[in-house]
């Protein structure tokens, strides 16, 4: 039935999001994991992707995470000679992850979460008004 | 939401069955000492959230049980007007009742599904995202079976009520 096949596809729209969160959470707390040895490196930061995959199952085109790809932009520096992880010249390496941004994506993904919970209960609604004409 | 405190329940029990299991380590052991005064209470919280779990479990079966009454209570009631106005026999009646036996079963079979969602929900292996999109399949199911059993029961009465 077609309501049932939306709640599914919003299903899976949760299932990516809270996915989503995850990444963030991973991004997020390991914001200063350094090396721990000179010119090691430190955590790079990973980004999300999602995909549209065909479900035969449910009848409908749904939303899945697709690979985790990793952030290759540049890592920051910050003097600290007395750091393990310090180079010759006292710079370390930290990760390149923004909280800012993190905490940006993150109220993305409530919002996303939100819109797809939303579209759950707009359509138990819609059933549940077709049902009640029966009821009259 | 009913099932967060669950998710937490479970949380705990694991790691009150992983404190007790490393109890012999003295600074987990002084640890526990520190937060609720011995060990016992490692056990006691095992024990309490077992015994939930317990509890979950033993009420599965009466709640499957309550489904299968329901379903042959409905299927009875479908069944009688077919059997007193046997006046035209083939004529749709036990197509109608072998339809609603079907839906039936497609209900309970849902349900089934639901309720093993929620004992995986409360042993900490479903999703939450799962077991609420089937829950809430499973209401339908039935809010709709019950609907429709509410509307032939008043299309029989009317019908039995009719002056002739």
């Amino acid at each position: 039935m077609d309501f049932n096949t939306s709640i599914g596809i919003a299903a899976t729209g949760l299932h990516a999001q809270s996915a989503r969160m995850r990444v963030i959470a991973e991004n997020i707390a390991n914001a200063d994991s350094t090396a721990t040895t000179p010119g090691g490196e430190p955590y790079r930061r990973r980004v999300p992707t999602f995909e549209t995959v065909m479900n035969q199952e449910l009848g409908g085109r749904v939303v899945t995470m697709g690979k985790l790809a990793y952030d290759q932009s540049d890592f920051n520096n910050r003097y600290e000679p007395g750091h393990p992880a310090a180079d010759a010249k006292g710079y370390v390496q930290y990760p390149n992850v923004n909280t800012l941004i993190e905490t940006m994506d993150m109220r993305e993904a409530q919002r996303s979460y939100e819109a797809n919970l939303n579209v759950v209960s707009v359509t138990r609604q819609m059933l549940g008004q077709t049902l009640d004409i029966l009821r009259g | 939401m009913a099932s967060t405190p669950f998710n937490i329940a479970t949380a705990a029990y694991g790691n009150a069955s992983r404190l007790a299991s490393q109890i012999s380590r003295p600074e987990v052991e002084s640890a526990i000492a520190g937060v609720a005064g011995g060990p016992n209470f490692a056990q006691m919280l095992a024990q309490s959230v077992q015994s939930v779990t317990e509890s979950g479990r033993a009420a599965d079966p009466t709640a499957i049980a309550t489904l299968s009454d329901a379903a042959t209570r409905m299927l009875a009631q479908a069944s009688q007007p077919g059997a007193q106005l046997g006046t035209n026999p083939g004529n749709g009646g036990s197509d109608f009742a072998a339809m609603l036996a079907q839906s039936v079963q497609g209900v309970v079979d849902q349900g089934r599904h639901s309720d093993q969602m929620a004992i995986d929900m409360v042993n900490g292996k479903a999703n939450v995202v799962d077991m609420v999109t089937a829950m809430s399949q499973t209401e339908f199911a039935i809010d709709s079976i019950v609907t429709i059993r509410d509307r032939v029961i008043q299309s029989y009465e009317s019908i039995m009520s009719m002056p002739i």
